[in-house]
């Protein structure tokens, strides 16, 4: 599984080395998960989600919500999936993640903070898999993991998610690299890029960057907690451009 | 869950639905049974421990390796269990070479209990079909010095080592089209003492000759190299067999009292001998051939004639076709080793009817099938909707069977004649004139023979002018003779003449002509007239049949269909002969030496049948050519009809008439070019379709499956669509397109194409919409051409509402959450309203039978009478979907019924009619108008002894008022041109037991409906409803 994170840039030979673990570490999860990790499983929760849709979950408030410039309360932008709820399109085989998962629609994208005020955690690990009709791109999407520290800035990685195989997109397990899973966040966004015949990779413009995700490996930093936290509703996502240019995270509240 | 993509703004479809009878029964119904594995035929492999068994492309299935005997006996334990699982269940037929499964009868339970199995992948009710009822040879240009004929070694080398299996009514051994010897003559003999003409059959032939009822393993020959009977099914419907029927491969009884002579005429048009006299009714009419005059026949007989007393034809039984037993037949004809199968029977209105998933694995193990498009044109209701299929069409020959009336006054007059002998001058009487006393003159006009109407002391000598219609037009001309009349002219009522025989010598003349004589004769009484003998005139042809069924593919919008067209009117050649029940007792004891006969018959089955010759022919020239390659060179070859005067999308010149075109032999036999398809492509082709459990190899949307027509159903825009060509050709060419679609371009990239010999290339034809109006659709072409062959595909494209999305959802389901794909058309906001879900209600009352078709349905609806029931029905505005449902199980007869259903708009249009077989009949109206609708079932016949039944009407009309179960459609923030989004849809804690209606209607920008999909959900653990199958329709019944 090929994977790369912006800050810092990994090396060619770094991907290799990573994507070499990358289905190693699916059994070594459970065996070697910090003290005071979580895994978010999405059990707890059912049915659609609707832009600012949140719940709790191990801790941890999640939400998903549209990017777009006037969204609505009802827009839809998940599911928490049984793999059997897409009607014209699979859902992805959950090989490597557990029932039920959580599926990003139409551009939407993830938040994820602490239910304690001022907690700041890590990200180690996840599964996830590109979602819509099958295409024959050997990299349908990319998913973007978009942390931001309590001062304010931000880092991101991204995950090069894997093409459809029998006509189906499927789980993968993914590893953050310890460069992006070392860092303290006080929120965490997950959006994906859809990419296209020619190879250039856009968020937020098509409907069609969807993924799942399940199993999503945090850990409290310790010591921290009651600093003030962004709300939700005040985070805005804003894209520049194609996926190999990058883009940042922009607090609303800093700008 | 089940997909079905339609953008039309009003949806008349049978919907899949169950019966809310509350009470399951005890009664044991027919069933096919398919599991999730895969049949021999298609077997990649992907089971640990078992090799793959199907064929490689361009091979013909091989059942004798080890692997095939594994993997055979992993099916037969896995339909084991699933059998064991339901121990009282009788099954009937299991299949594991084309179908992996079995029929059998069961209860609602037993049904229940198999939907419920993870291994069982369909369940589908059995039903009955029916049969979609020479000198073609010529017309297709076969016999040319250069035709392909020729190119195979003469009529005695065309179609040799090439076995065709006929899946009808059977075949009538003793006629010469199926004989295995020469006479001194070199014409075929039964006569032991003519030269063998053919040698053993092929030794790849596992067939056999199954004995029954006038029937023995001696019937068989060289030429008629297998004949087998599949009655499993039949049997268990209780039918009393009628007694022209024959329990065995023989065809039963044709004529004026059966129902025989079908299987016999589709079996010798495709493979019948060459140099046999067409003697009909004692004329030699000239020398019949076959398409393919030296393949060998294999027949395989699953229609059977049964008792009816409500049969309106006069022979008081009715014919039928059952599922079970014609996958049994097909599953038997791959293991027997035919090349070819030909299926002029009805069905196939979906890719997952049994029958059609018989014939994708039959494909795969290299088998051409050729299937009737159906008679129920000009409607678009083609049958038989696979894209692994040729489904034909029904057009004219040029042959006119003519007969000159030469009146006394010098004038003539040409008509339709097939009389023998000239008829020297006789006076002619008006039938009206020569009425007998007391008789009714309109009787009289119209010559009925029993009781008579015409005056011996009037007509004695002379010639009568009878007028057609009401009476068998034969029983004019027997009117005219018992009364001692010499000759007849029939005029016409503007049927169109029919050439045929008659008592006495006849020419049938057209309305004007006809009018024109009378208006001689009342002038001059004293006129006298003679008829010529018939002679071959010509008419222009070919013209697709206003009764052959036309497209759209309403199944999927996105496949073209029918795919070509082939004679189907005025068809000559071999059936069964008229015999009395004492004769038929002969033929059994051996006796009597049985009669040949033939006739003319229309219908899309004989159209069938020459694409089933010609398909054979080009397997015996490309012995390595796929399925798929030869129907693309039947296709791209084709070659216009002409214009058959009928208006807007149903006229025969369109792809939706004619298909590809009509077909063209010796074109086919060179065709530069074919696009080929893989048994992969079309197990993405169902994922596209929504079968989930063909998902396992991706996905493909209809007009991207390799077929040689492209259809799109909703061009958003702009749509570009995959093909790929291998050059069949000798030499290395170089192909560029010429393309034609009003209000459309097409481009194609690259622009062209170069390709050695045996190369494949792909390429794309990007179709965008430019001043084409919306909703219509537009007809055009692309043809590739290398300089030396003209590669041709028809094009059948619409632009419709701005958002695609599926048609109908059906869940049984109290509660759940769903996300739909929809394709946009446009960028912003998309918005939803919904209504429902809304539980159907029942309405139970009574009613009459009459047969009345759609039009005469209309008026009935009208004006009330005892075989209509009009139910008035207010559609509030702000109506998102109304539904009106009657099921088979709702009825007295529950099953022996008949009921019909048609709706009327406030103006008294028609606005959705379901005319099946049975009273499974539904009508679905997405986003009506408002106003007030009248909703009328309609007692169209009944196989019991009773004047009505009862019934049961389910309706819902679901407004965005309406709420329940929480039903509610989530939309994207924002959507964009050209691309696809999700929808969301939820709804919870139904009642369970019940039925409920709901729509999601998807609005663009102007808050204007874009699509409509419906929500039919059914918490009751319904049941498989039984496909609806289209009711025989005879194209000509004598009258």
């Amino acid at each position: 599984m090929m994977w790369n994170s912006s800050v810092p840039h990994t090396t060619s030979r770094a991907r290799a080395r990573l994507a070499g673990l990358a289905t190693a570490c699916i059994l070594a999860l459970g065996a070697s998960l910090p003290a005071q990790a979580s895994v978010i499983t999405f059990s707890g929760v059912s049915g659609l989600i609707a832009h600012g849709d949140a719940f709790a979950e191990a801790g941890y408030v999640i939400g998903g919500y549209s990017n777009a410039l006037e969204p609505s309360p009802g827009d839809l932008v998940g599911l928490i999936s049984d793999g059997t709820d897409c009607i014209n399109f699979s859902c992805p085989a959950s090989t490597a993640a557990s029932l039920p998962y959580y599926l990003a629609l139409n551009d939407g994208y993830l938040y994820l903070s602490s239910e304690t005020e001022g907690q700041t955690f890590r990200v180690s690990a996840f599964d996830a898999s590109f979602a819509g009709a099958a295409s024959t791109l050997a990299v349908p999407g990319v998913l973007r993991f978009q942390g931001v520290r309590a001062d304010n800035t931000s880092v991101s990685a991204d995950a090069l998610l894997s093409g459809a195989s029998g006509g189906n997109y499927g789980f993968n397990s993914f590893i953050l690299p310890t460069a992006f899973s070392s860092q303290d966040f006080v929120e965490l966004a997950i959006f994906a890029f859809a990419c296209n015949g020619t190879g250039s990779c856009a968020a937020f413009s098509t409907d069609r960057a969807q993924f799942g995700i399940d199993n999503l490996v945090l850990t409290d930093t310790p010591g921290t907690g009651n600093t003030e936290v962004p709300e939700p509703s005040d985070m805005l996502l804003v894209i520049l451009g194609l996926f190999s240019m990058g883009m940042v995270l922009r607090n609303r509240r800093g700008a | 869950m089940m997909i079905r993509s339609i953008s039309s703004a009003l949806v008349l479809a049978a919907l899949a639905a169950s019966s809310a009878c509350a009470n399951a029964d005890e009664v044991r119904r027919p069933y096919i049974v398919q599991l999730a594995s895969k049949p021999i035929a298609s077997y990649d492999g992907t089971v640990s421990g078992y090799n793959a068994t199907q064929a490689a492309p361009g091979t013909r299935l091989s059942l004798d390796s080890a692997d095939v005997q594994l993997y055979g006996g992993y099916l037969a334990q896995q339909q084991s269990t699933v059998v064991a699982a339901v121990p009282a269940a009788q099954v009937l037929h299991n299949y594991a070479v084309v179908f992996n499964g079995f029929a059998a009868l069961m209860t609602d339970a037993e049904v229940r209990v198999l939907q419920a199995r993870s291994d069982v992948a369909v369940v589908s009710a059995d039903t009955p079909r029916h049969m979609d009822t020479i000198s073609t040879p010529v017309f297709l240009g076969l016999d040319k010095a250069d035709g392909l004929w020729n190119r195979l070694g003469g009529k005695g080398g065309a179609g040799e080592g090439v076995i065709i299996g006929i899946v009808d009514g059977g075949i009538w051994p003793e006629s010469l089209a199926f004989a295995d010897r020469l006479d001194g003559n070199g014409r075929p003999t039964y006569d032991n003492n003519g030269t063998i003409a053919y040698g053993a059959p092929p030794a790849s032939w596992k067939g056999t000759c199954q004995a029954g009822e006038g029937f023995t393993a001696a019937h068989c020959n060289n030429k008629l190299i297998g004949a087998r009977f599949f009655d499993t099914s039949y049997r268990t419907t209780g039918n009393v067999t009628h007694w022209t029927e024959f329990a065995s491969p023989r065809d039963s009884i044709g004529g004026a009292t059966g129902h025989g002579g079908h299987g016999s005429h589709t079996s010798s048009t495709a493979g019948g001998n060459s140099g046999v006299d067409a003697n009909v009714g004692g004329t030699v009419l000239g020398q019949a051939s076959g398409i393919a005059p030296r393949a060998r026949i294999a027949t395989y007989k699953v229609c059977w004639t049964y008792v009816d007393a409500t049969a309106t034809d006069g022979t008081g039984s009715r014919n039928a076709c059952f599922t079970g037993d014609s996958v049994a037949a097909i599953e038997q004809a791959v293991i027997d080793g035919v090349n070819v199968i030909n299926y002029s029977i009805s069905g196939g209105a979906s890719i997952t009817d049994p029958v059609e998933q018989a014939f994708l694995h039959a494909s795969n193990a290299g088998v051409f099938v050729a299937a009737s498009a159906g008679n129920s044109g000009p409607a678009a209701s083609v049958a038989h909707i696979s894209p692994w299929l040729a489904t034909v069409a029904a057009s004219t020959h040029p042959r006119a069977f003519t007969g000159n009336v030469f009146l006394g006054n010098g004038v003539s007059y040409l008509g339709a004649s097939i009389n023998p002998n000239a008829l020297a001058s006789a006076p002619v009487i008006r039938a009206q004139d020569a009425a007998l006393n007391g008789a009714n003159p309109s009787n009289a006009d119209l010559c009925f023979s029993n009781p008579p109407v015409l005056d011996p002391a009037k007509v004695a000598g002379k010639i009568v002018i009878c007028t057609r219609g009401t009476n068998a037009r034969v029983d004019k001309s027997l009117a005219v003779l018992h009364a001692g009349g010499v000759g007849m002219i029939l005029r016409d009522n503007g049927a169109g003449v029919v050439a045929e025989t008659h008592s006495v010598p006849t020419v049938h003349v057209t309305v004007a002509d006809g009018n024109t004589i009378i208006n001689y004769v009342q002038q001059s009484p004293a006129l006298t007239a003679a008829i010529s003998k018939f002679f071959y005139g010509v008419k222009p042809a070919p013209t697709v049949a206003s009764f052959s069924s036309r497209g759209p593919n309403s199944y999927d919008l996105n496949m073209l269909k029918p795919d070509l067209t082939a004679p189907g009117v005025e068809v000559i050649a071999s059936v069964t002969p008229a015999l009395s029940a004492a004769q038929r007792a002969d033929v059994v004891n051996g006796t009597l030496v049985p009669p040949t006969a033939f006739a003319a018959y229309d219908g899309t089955s004989m159209a069938s049948p020459h694409v089933a010759g010609v398909a054979a022919l080009l397997h015996q020239l490309y012995p390595t050519w796929t399925p798929a390659a030869i129907k693309s060179a039947l296709m791209t070859s084709g070659t216009p009809t002409l214009a058959d005067g009928l208006n807007g999308d149903t006229r025969g010149i369109l792809p939706f008439g004619q298909g590809a075109g009509h077909i063209n032999p010796n074109g086919a036999s060179d065709p530069g070019l074919v696009f080929d398809i893989s048994s992969l492509d079309y197990r993405k082709y169902q994922c596209g379709m929504g079968i989930a459990a063909q998902c396992g190899s991706g996905t493909l949307v209809g007009y991207n499956l390799n077929t040689a027509s492209i259809a799109i159903g909703n061009v958003l825009g702009t749509t570009t669509v995959n093909r790929t060509v291998t050059n069949v050709g000798a030499s290395t060419a170089t192909y560029s397109s010429t393309s034609a679609i009003p209000g459309f371009t097409a481009t194609m990239a690259p622009s062209s194409l170069t390709l050695a010999p045996g190369e494949s290339k792909a390429f794309t034809v990007t179709l965008t919409r430019t001043t084409a109006p919306i909703n219509a659709w537009q007809f055009g072409s692309l043809t590739l051409n290398d300089g030396a062959h003209n590669v041709r595909l028809p094009i059948a494209v619409r632009s419709g509402a701005p958002v695609t999305a599926p048609t109908l959802v059906t869940s049984d389901k109290a509660g759940a959450s769903k996300v739909m794909s929809v394709a946009t058309g446009f960028t912003g906001r998309m918005n939803a309203a919904v209504g429902g879900l809304k539980e159907v209600e029942r309405t139970a009352s009574t009613v009459g039978f009459a047969p009345l078709n759609s039009a005469q349905a209309r008026q009935a609806c009208i004006n009330g009478s005892a075989s209509v029931r009009q139910f008035p029905f207010t559609i509030p505005a702000n109506t998102v979907v109304a539904r009106f449902e009657l099921f088979d199980r709702d009825t007295t007869g529950n099953g022996a019924d008949d009921l019909d259903l048609i709706v009327l708009n406030p103006a008294g249009t028609s606005v959705g009619y379901s005319g099946n077989d049975g009273s499974n009949e539904a009508v679905t109206l997405v986003a009506p108008p408002a106003g007030t609708y009248l909703v009328c079932p309609i007692g169209y016949g009944t196989s019991s002894n009773r004047t009505s039944t009862a019934f049961t009407l389910s309706s819902a009309v679901v407004t965005t008022a309406d709420t329940g179960g929480s039903f509610r459609a989530l939309v994207p923030s924002k959507v964009y041109a050209g691309s696809t989004a999700t929808v969301g849809v939820s709804w919870s804690a139904l009642a369970t037991g019940k039925r409920y209606l709901g729509g999601v209607q998807l609005l663009d920008t102007n808050n204007v409906v874009a699509a409509t999909t419906v929500f039919s959900v059914e918490t009751n653990q319904p049941l498989p409803l039984a496909e609806p199958v289209a009711r025989a329709t005879p194209v000509d019944n004598g009258f």
